[in-house]
Formats: C-alpha cells, structure tokens, sequence
C-alpha cells in the first residue's frame, strides 16, 4: 500500500461523509426528545374537553402537517434572528424539525390514547386516583405502548427529513454529499454513497424498531378490548 | 422588516407561474406514481418471488432514501450516465418514482385486505384475471385506498418544495428567488406556507368528500 | 328409507347416461403432507352426492380440486369425458379449458363469498354479463327471476352485507343457479350459518335437489344428506373410506371407521329412521 493511499480523495471524502453522518444522527436525536417533549402537552390538549384549547392544538397540527417542511425550516430560520435569538444553524434546524415533529408525535399519541379502553380511567377513578395519576400511571405508559411502532416510524421520516437542513447551513450528510461533489466531482459515485448511508442506517432503525417491539409488546394489539 | 406587499405585484406573474408549475408537476408527479404503484402493487400481492424481490428492492430504496438525495442522484449524477434530463423531467419522474414507492404499499395492502374468498367466488365461475381485477379488486380497493392515497398526496405536494433545490422553477424557488432579491425573508416565506397550508386543507377536505362518496355500501 | 324413493328414479336414469362427473385416482400434497390419498368416484346427471366425513379429512380440499381452484398431483377430473385441466400446476392453455369448463360448474361457498360492493341482484348477474357475455338487461332479467325463485326478490337493490347469514346464502345459491349449471358444487353451504337460519338454505337445497339439479355437497347436515342424497361419499384423512346410498352408509356400514364416526348421529336418530314416512326422500319436508 502506497503511502498515499490514506490521504487519497476517496478515503477523504467518505470521512467526511461519516462525520455528517454522525451529524445527521446526532440531530435527529435531538429532534425525535424536542418532539416528544412538544408532543405530549399537545396532545393533551387535543384530548382535551376544553374546546379552544382543542382547536388551537388542532390549528397547530394542521399548520405542521400542511406546510412542506423546508418552507418551515425557512421560515424559523429567518424568524428567530428577528425574536432577538441568534442560534447556530444547528439548533435552529433542531427547533425547527422538533416543531414539526411534535405535531405529528401528538396525533401519534392520540392514536395510542384513543385505542385505550375506557374501563382502565374507570379504574383508576374507581381507586381514588387524581387525574394526574390517571394520566401517569394508567393512560401515558400505555399510549406510549401503542403508539411505538407509528413512534418509530417517525423517527425514520425524521431521519430522511433532516436531509433538508442542509439548506440551511447545517454540515449533515447530505451538505457532505454536496461539498464532496463540488470540490471533487463524481456526483453520480457521492450521492449514491450518501443516499447509500441513508439506507443503512434506516434499515438499521427499522430492524431495531421490530426487535424493541416484540420486546415490549408494543403496538394496538396488545391493548386489549 | 421592510415588507410592502406591492411586491408581490411586481414579483406576482413569476410567482404565479411558479404555482402552476407546482401544481402541473404535482398532479404529473402523482398520476404516474399512482399507476407505477397500482402496478407494483397489483405484482407484489400476487406473491411470486420472481417479481416481489426486485420490487421490493425499489420500494425499500426509495423509501431508505431522502428525496432530495435521490434528486441529486438523477439531476446531477445523471449525466454520468448519459441521462441528461431537464429540471421539470427530473421533478416530475423524481416525484412519481418516489411516490410510487409509497402508492405500491398502499394498493399491495388494498388487495390483500380483499378476503379470498371473493376472488375464489369469481374464479369458480371463470371469471377471467383482469376481469376479477376490474370489477372486484378494484372497486374495493379504491375505497380502502383512498384516505392514505389523499395522504399521500398531501405529502407529494409539500414534497414538491424540495424541488426548488434542483433548480425546478415552481413556487419555493420563485419565492426563493424574490427574498434574496428584495432581503424580505419572513413575511414572503410565511405567506408561502399559508399558500401550501391552505393547498393541503383544500386537498384534504376533496379527499374527505371522496371517501364519503365511494363508501356507500359499507354503511351496515 | 331415507333416499329410497329418489333413488329408484335415477337409477334408470343412471343406468343410460356416463357419468357427469368422474374423479378418478386423485392424490394431493400439500409439501410433505398428504391431503387426499388415491380418491374416486363419480357423480351422475341429476344425483345429488354428499360428501361427509371429519374436520379436516379433505372434503372441501376435494371439492376445490373438481373446479379447478386447487391443483392436485396425480389423478384426473372429469366433467361429461373431458378432463378438466392437468396434472400439476395449471398452464395458461389449461386456464382458456378451464374457464370454459367452469362454466358449467358453479359453487356455493361456506363463508357466501358474495361482492359486497355490488347489490344482490348485480351480484347474480355478474357472472353471467361476464363469463357468458350476456347483455346487461337480459343479465338482470335472469337475476330477478332467479332470486324470486330463491324467496329474495325484495332484496334485489340490497347491498349483501345488510342481508341475514341465510339470505346472503341464498342469494349465493341464485347465482349460482342463474349461470344454469350442468352441477353445483357445495362446500359446507350451512356451517357458517346460525342454527336458526340454516333451515332457509337447505329448503332451497331440497328444492333444487326435487327439480333434478346435479348437486355435489359437502356437509355436516347428516339429516340433510339422509333425506336427500342418492348416495353418500365418506372421507376420513383424504381417503374415501365407504360409498353407497345413505341407507347403507349411515346404518349398515361395513366400514369400521364410518360407524365410528355417524355412532352419535345414528344413536340421535335410529329412533327417527324407523318410524314410517319419516326422514323419507322427496315430497316430505
């Protein structure tokens, strides 16, 4: 081996590629905690009897759902500089897909809520549990059960999704990809090696999201009627 | 913030086109993935390995994959390969591909959820396999399908923002274009996202009305 | 005696006529298991043969494979001398013969199999528009007679789902009669059905049968295949074990197994079968 093998462009350049896509991973993990954490009072508030706070979180799902993504991503981009806060691309881009996640963990979990069986806040109420009990102990923990899997499928769009935070400055795998090519050309053999990585580590989240379900018994079956 | 409205007067018949395209791209995009899916999925339920494999293939990759990557492999890998396609072409063969992909699962899902013993019905009378196909299966089919079918379309049209990135003058990239020009960032991007908010609203309403209308006889 | 009467009319019958449909030495595997051991025999113009036997012998396995919706590895089917399709798996050629050949087979299936997106009377119809070619009009004129015949004709504009368990069973039996077939094939046509509501269907049945409509049924209605059948066909493990009138198969079998398995009903309804004029064959119900 030539001692000009490590430095050659194609080592390089798939350096490169596997720190953006440690980036990637990185950001999506961030994302997928924001999301949840937006999720979970949201739906909440979907659930809820008091009828504005059901639509205002309803007008908020639909706004996230509704907009393509890289439109909200600009939008936040350019917003948050003018509320005074001057974020690194990064965390804007986190703020951003978290937000929109969010939307999309609440319906998840209301799914999860919807599938319970009323009986089991009977119970809880029948033991002399406070609402806030109820929810903790009773209602959460099995929403969460049933709604793993559409959960998990989440966490595979968000990964994909995150690729557009490239065009907001983010150094993911996909600005990888691209800085690569302009410097090195090849975009046929990059892109394909990108999208390549992109695959792997959804397969991997995929497999890994069957093998947690059969573990912990997840999904709308096993929530019994 | 300097915002003035009358430039969306100036910049309006660009941003107009820009809407067309978007809208012609998408119903293009959406059509020719409906049918590669309807097809692919029609082979895939059918089962015979020769066929499922490779199917499978494609709707794993095109699913495994972002959009935009796959964008960039076919507008900017392609001429490696000597196909040199324009950035509308790109749009509109990366949406349906893409979209296809998503369409085969629904419509494979469609015909499985079929019980068989409607198909053994039509065949102990002879009834002959695209005749099962055309008055059986699909009738059924488009009723089942068509909440996730309007879901997906949903989808395809937010999707067509990402075009934008290759070049496709729809409505992001004309938007785009106006606030690099005018250094208006947040009103012209916020608007836009009103302009596909109320897009995906109205889409989802027809396909409500759709469901409604086809699923007459499962009323018990 | 159960049958008798009928049977003495075919027999002369018979007697002129090849048989309609001939199964002949018909072996199936599914993988390593096998599922029908060597079966034949033979099913005449206007006879009604049922076929009998425990869950899981292979009965409705059998009946799929005369029309052809299973395939089998060895043996033939016959419907009038010609074979319908081959051995093995189909072949395209095989599936124009085919096609043709079920034509003049219907079914009538255990869980009804009837298209819940069509209204009855296009559910009847549709075989017939389709398979042979009629004109819409004369499709449904067919239809409405067929379903009058059957007790439904106020149900025509019907969707299948809102009907009974009986009714759409009987609206299974009108479409398959409406196709005119040389036979009808029924696989278990009451076993899905609440016990209330099978009397409905198997009324339409003992008509059918007095007109001298071909039937081949599979069933667990002993009553039933007492009363009406010419002959009784016993399967147990994909093996025909006994054949015969219903006479000789229900209360003087010479097969071990057969008496095993009707001891219960014959206990029931010994009682019954000696009694003058009772489970008699046609003109009693």
């Amino acid at each position: 081996m030539s001692p000009g093998f490590l430095n050659s462009p194609i080592i390089e350049g798939v350096t490169i590629l596997l720190l953006g896509a440690g980036t990637t991973v990185i950001l999506s993990c961030f994302v997928i905690v924001l999301g949840i954490i937006v999720a979970i009072p949201l739906c909440l508030m979907r659930l809820s009897k008091r009828r504005w706070l059901r639509s205002s979180a309803g007008a908020y799902v639909s706004f996230f759902r509704g907009v393509p993504l890289l439109v909200q991503l600009l939008v936040i981009y350019y917003f948050l500089p003018v509320l005074g806060l001057d974020l690194p691309p990064f965390v804007a881009a986190v703020i951003g897909l978290g937000l929109c996640t969010g939307a999309y963990q609440a319906e998840n979990l209301r799914g999860g809520f919807l599938i319970i069986p009323l009986g089991q806040e009977e119970a809880g109420r029948a033991f002399g549990y406070t609402g806030a009990q109820i929810h903790r102990y009773i209602l959460i923990p099995q929403a969460l059960r049933a709604a793993f899997p559409a959960l998990m499928n989440e966490a595979i769009l968000i990964l994909k999704a995150s690729s557009l935070v490239s065009v907001v400055g983010v150094a993911d795998l996909t600005r990888a990809s691209q800085n690569i090519v302009a410097r090195d050309l090849h975009p046929l053999g990059w892109y394909a090696a990108a999208a390549l990585i992109y695959l792997v580590i959804n397969l991997g989240l995929a497999m890994f999201g069957r093998a947690a379900e059969r573990r912990l018994g997840a999904g709308f079956a096993t929530v019994s009627p | 913030m300097s915002f003035d409205l009358s430039l969306f007067r100036t910049y309006g018949p660009q941003l107009i086109h820009g809407l067309e395209l978007t809208v012609v791209i998408w119903i293009l995009g959406s059509a020719l993935g409906i049918l590669l899916g309807f097809v692919l999925g029609l082979a895939l339920s059918a089962g015979r390995r020769a066929l499922t494999i490779p199917i499978r293939c494609y709707i794993e990759f095109f699913r495994g994959t972002p959009l935009l990557v796959q964008l960039f492999i076919a507008y900017y890998g392609g001429p490696a390969v000597g196909i040199a396609l324009n950035a509308f072409t790109v749009g509109v063969l990366g949406l349906a591909l893409y979209g296809a992909a998503y369409f085969a699962e629904i419509f494979r899902a469609g015909f499985s959820s079929i019980p068989p013993g409607q198909i053994d019905a039509a065949r102990s009378f002879g009834i002959r396999r695209w005749a099962r196909v055309r008055h059986i299966l699909l009738p059924q089919i488009l009723v089942l399908a068509v909440p996730p079918i309007t879901n997906m379309l949903i989808i395809l049209l937010k999707d067509t923002a990402i075009l934008s990135i290759v070049t496709v003058p729809e409505l992001t990239f004309e938007v785009t274009g106006m606030t690099i020009e005018t250094f208006s960032f947040v009103e012209p991007f916020f608007i836009l996202a009103l302009v596909y908010w109320g897009l995906t609203e109205f889409t989802s309403y027809c396909g409500r009305m759709a469901e409604l209308r086809l699923g007459s006889y499962l009323a018990h | 005696m159960p049958g008798a009467g009928k049977e003495m009319d075919n027999f002369q019958q018979g007697q002129e006529q090849r048989p309609l449909i001939e199964v002949a030495g018909v072996s199936k595997w599914f993988g390593p298991l096998q599922v029908l051991n060597s079966v034949s025999f033979s099913v005449n113009r206007s006879e009604v043969v049922c076929i009998i036997g425990p869950s899981g012998s292979g009965k409705s396995t059998l009946l799929r494979c005369i029309n052809f919706l299973e395939p089998y590895q060895k043996g033939a089917i016959y419907l009038r001398g010609e074979r319908i399709g081959a051995e093995g798996r189909q072949r395209r050629d095989d599936e124009r013969q085919i096609e043709r050949l079920r034509r003049e087979i219907a079914m009538v299936f255990q869980q009804f199999n009837l298209w819940p997106h069509m209204r009855v009377i296009d559910n009847v119809a549709q075989p017939l528009m389709l398979v042979h070619k009629k004109p819409r009009e004369e499709a449904r004129e067919i239809a409405r007679r067929v379903l009058d015949k059957v007790g439904l004709s106020d149900k025509l504009d019907q969707y299948p789902l809102r009907l009974s368990g009986g009714q759409q069973q009987r609206v299974g039996i009108a479409r398959a009669l409406a196709v005119n077939p040389a036979v009808i094939l029924f696989d278990e046509p009451t076993s899905s059905l609440d016990p209330e509501l099978v009397g409905e269907v198997l009324q339409v049945m003992k008509q059918l049968a007095r007109e001298g409509m071909t039937m081949l049924i599979v069933t667990h209605e002993m009553h039933f295949a007492a009363e009406v059948a010419n002959r009784v066909v016993f399967l147990d493990r994909g093996t025909k074990l006994d054949e015969g009138p219903p006479r000789d198969v229900f209360f003087n079998s010479k097969n071990e197994r057969t008496r095993q398995f009707l001891q219960t009903w014959i206990e029931r309804n010994t009682l019954l079968a000696d009694r003058p004029g009772a489970a008699a064959g046609t003109g009693a119900s």
